[in-house]
C-alpha cells in the first residue's frame, strides 16, 4: 500500500505492506535509527518514537496506521529545546542512560516531563520550585517507576530520572513554558 | 524496499461493513489496537496470505456515552481514554488500578475490546471489568446456507465471556464485542493487587480484585472477587462472593484460616491449569486484601 507520511520533517511516499512494523520501516528510512529493537512487544522500550505528537513503541505500530502521519525520531527530537534541558539535567544529577538505550531512554523522559506539566496544569498549581515529591497529590508517588516499566533497560536509578524529571520541569517553568 | 505483500487489510467504517466482510471473509483475523498481534514472533514478515480487518475506522466502536447509571464506551476505546472519560464515574480505587496496568504509552494503544477479547491471556484490565460488574455487548453473526445473515446482540457480564482455564469462549470469527458497560459505583470499594509482570512473559502473574459495598453492621454487601492468572486460568467464582458475605468483618484469625482452607480447596479443581507457585501467591495476595478490609472497617 502507498504510505504519505513525515518522517523527521521531511515528506516521504512509501510502499510498504501494510502489516510492516514502523521500525522496520524507520531503520530502513532514518539511517541512525537504532536497530537494536527487535523485541516484539515485549517491553524493550529500544524504539520509541513520537508519531502525530504521541509517545508510542514504533515495533507496536503497523504502516497501515501511518498515512498521513507526522513521525518524529530521536534524530530532529534531540534538536529540540526539551531535549537540551534533559541534557542539562542528565549533567546536573550526573547520570545517563547508556548508549544502547540512550535515544528512547531520552524521549521517555520527555513524555514524562510532558505528562507531569499537564497533570499540574489540571490541578492548577503550577508554581515555580515544587519539586516533583511536593506534586504527590496530582501524580501517584510511584508514577515515574510505571511509566519507566515500559523500558527494560536499568541502567538507570529511578531516584535519579526523578531528579532529572523535576529539574527539567523546573527549567521549562523558569522560562515560563515558552519553550513548548 | 518493495515486498510483494502477502497481506490484505481491509478496513470497514461502520458495523454493517464490519459484518459483511465477517461473512465474506470468515478467515480474516481482526485487529484492534495491534498490541498483541504485532508482539507475536512470526507477526512479519509473513510466510503465507494472510487477511486482516482492522477495527480502527468502526465509528460505532469509537462511541462514549455517559448515564447517571453507568458509562458505555464502545470497545474501540483504548485504556488510556477510559481513563480521561471515567475519571469521574469510576471510583478513585478503580481508577488507579486502571492506571497501574501499565506505561502511557502502551496504555494508549491497548484498546478495552482487543484486552478483552485475547483468545488465551486474562489481563489486569479483564478482571478490574469483572469485578466492577461491567458488561460487554457481543454481536453474534450466523449465515445459514444462502439465507441473509442473522444478527443478533446480547449484554452479558465480563466474568461470563471466559472459561475457568482464562479462554475467551467467543473467538470464532462470527462473534464481535461492540460496547463495554461500566456501572457507576461511587460508594463501593475496591482492592486491587497483583504480582508478576505481564508483558515480560510471567507464567506466575496473578492479580486479585475485590469490589464491595460497607454495610454499618461491618457486614459487607454485594462483594465480587476475581483473581486471574494470565494464560493459566481465571477464577470469578459466586460462591466465594456468598462466602465472603456470610463472613463478619474485621476477621478473626479463624476466618482467616477459613478462606485459605476454600480457596485451597477449590482453586485448583476450578483453574487446574495454575501452578503451585500462583495457588500460594493467589492465596497470599487473598489474605493480604482481606487485612486491607480489616483496616478499611477498623478505621471507619
Amino acid at each position: 500500500m502507498k504510505i504519505q507520511c513525515v518522517i523527521d520533517g521531511e515528506e516521504k511516499v512509501l510502499s510498504e505492506s501494510p502489516d510492516k512494523p514502523l521500525h522496520k520501516i524507520l531503520s530502513e528510512q532514518v539511517p541512525s535509527f537504532s536497530v537494536n529493537n527487535n523485541c516484539l512487544g515485549s517491553s524493550c522500550g529500544n524504539c520509541l518514537v513520537i508519531v502525530n505528537g504521541a509517545y508510542t513503541l514504533a515495533c507496536l505500530t503497523p504502516a497501515f496506521k501511518l498515512d498521513g502521519a507526522n513521525i518524529q525520531t530521536y534524530e530532529s527530537f534531540s534538536k529540540t529545546r526539551l531535549a537540551r534541558d534533559i541534557f542539562r539535567a542528565y549533567t546536573e544529577v550526573g547520570s545517563h542512560p547508556c548508549s544502547q538505550c540512550y535515544a528512547s531512554k531520552t524521549l521517555l523522559i520527555a513524555s514524562i516531563v510532558l505528562m507531569v506539566e499537564k497533570a499540574d496544569e489540571l490541578a492548577g498549581i503550577l508554581q515555580a520550585g515544587r519539586n516533583l515529591y511536593q506534586r504527590k497529590s496530582v501524580l501517584d508517588e510511584n508514577f515515574v517507576k510505571q511509566e519507566m516499566r515500559i523500558h527494560k533497560c536499568v541502567c538507570m536509578e529511578i531516584s535519579h530520572i526523578e531528579k532529572i524529571v523535576a529539574l527539567v520541569c523546573e527549567y521549562r517553568q523558569r522560562s515560563n513554558g515558552i519553550y513548548k | 524496499m518493495e515486498y510483494i505483500s502477502k497481506v490484505t487489510l481491509d478496513r470497514p467504517r461502520t458495523l454493517a461493513e464490519l459484518t459483511s466482510m465477517l461473512i465474506e471473509k470468515p478467515e480474516s483475523e481482526l485487529i484492534a489496537g495491534g498490541t498483541h498481534i504485532m508482539s507475536r514472533p512470526d507477526y512479519f514478515p509473513k510466510s503465507d496470505f494472510h487477511s486482516y480487518i482492522s477495527l480502527d475506522k468502526v465509528q460505532e466502536l469509537h462511541r462514549v456515552s455517559h448515564t447517571d447509571k453507568f458509562l458505555e464506551l464502545g470497545s474501540m476505546q483504548t485504556i488510556q481514554n477510559l481513563l480521561n472519560t471515567a475519571s469521574t464515574t469510576l471510583s478513585p480505587d478503580v481508577y488507579n488500578a486502571i492506571s497501574r496496568i501499565t506505561s502511557t504509552p502502551l496504555k494508549s494503544k491497548i484498546t478495552i475490546g482487543g484486552s478483552l477479547c485475547l483468545a488465551d491471556s486474562r489481563t489486569t484490565l479483564c478482571s478490574i471489568l469483572a469485578a466492577v460488574k461491567a458488561e460487554a455487548d457481543v454481536r453474534f453473526i450466523t449465515v445459514k446456507g444462502d439465507k441473509k445473515a442473522k444478527i443478533h446482540s446480547r449484554w452479558m457480564p465480563v466474568y461470563k465471556l471466559y472459561d475457568s482455564n482464562g479462554r475467551y469462549l467467543y473467538s470464532d470469527a462470527n462473534t464481535v464485542l461492540t460496547r463495554i458497560r461500566i456501572p457507576s459505583a461511587p460508594n463501593s470499594t475496591f482492592i486491587y493487587d497483583r504480582v508478576g509482570s505481564i508483558t515480560n512473559g510471567s507464567d506466575h502473574f496473578v492479580s486479585v480484585t475485590i469490589e464491595f459495598t460497607l454495610g454499618q453492621t461491618s457486614i459487607i454487601t454485594n462483594p465480587s472477587f476475581c483473581l486471574s492468572f494470565l494464560k493459566n486460568g481465571f477464577y470469578f467464582v459466586q460462591g466465594f462472593d456468598s462466602f465472603l458475605s456470610a463472613l463478619k468483618f474485621p476477621l478473626e484469625s479463624e476466618d482467616k484460616k477459613k478462606i485459605a482452607l476454600f480457596l485451597s480447596k477449590h482453586l485448583p479443581r476450578e483453574c487446574p491449569a495454575i501452578t503451585p507457585l500462583q495457588l500460594e501467591r493467589a492465596l497470599r495476595l487473598t489474605l493480604n486484601a482481606t487485612e486491607k478490609v480489616n483496616r478499611l472497617i477498623m478505621d471507619q
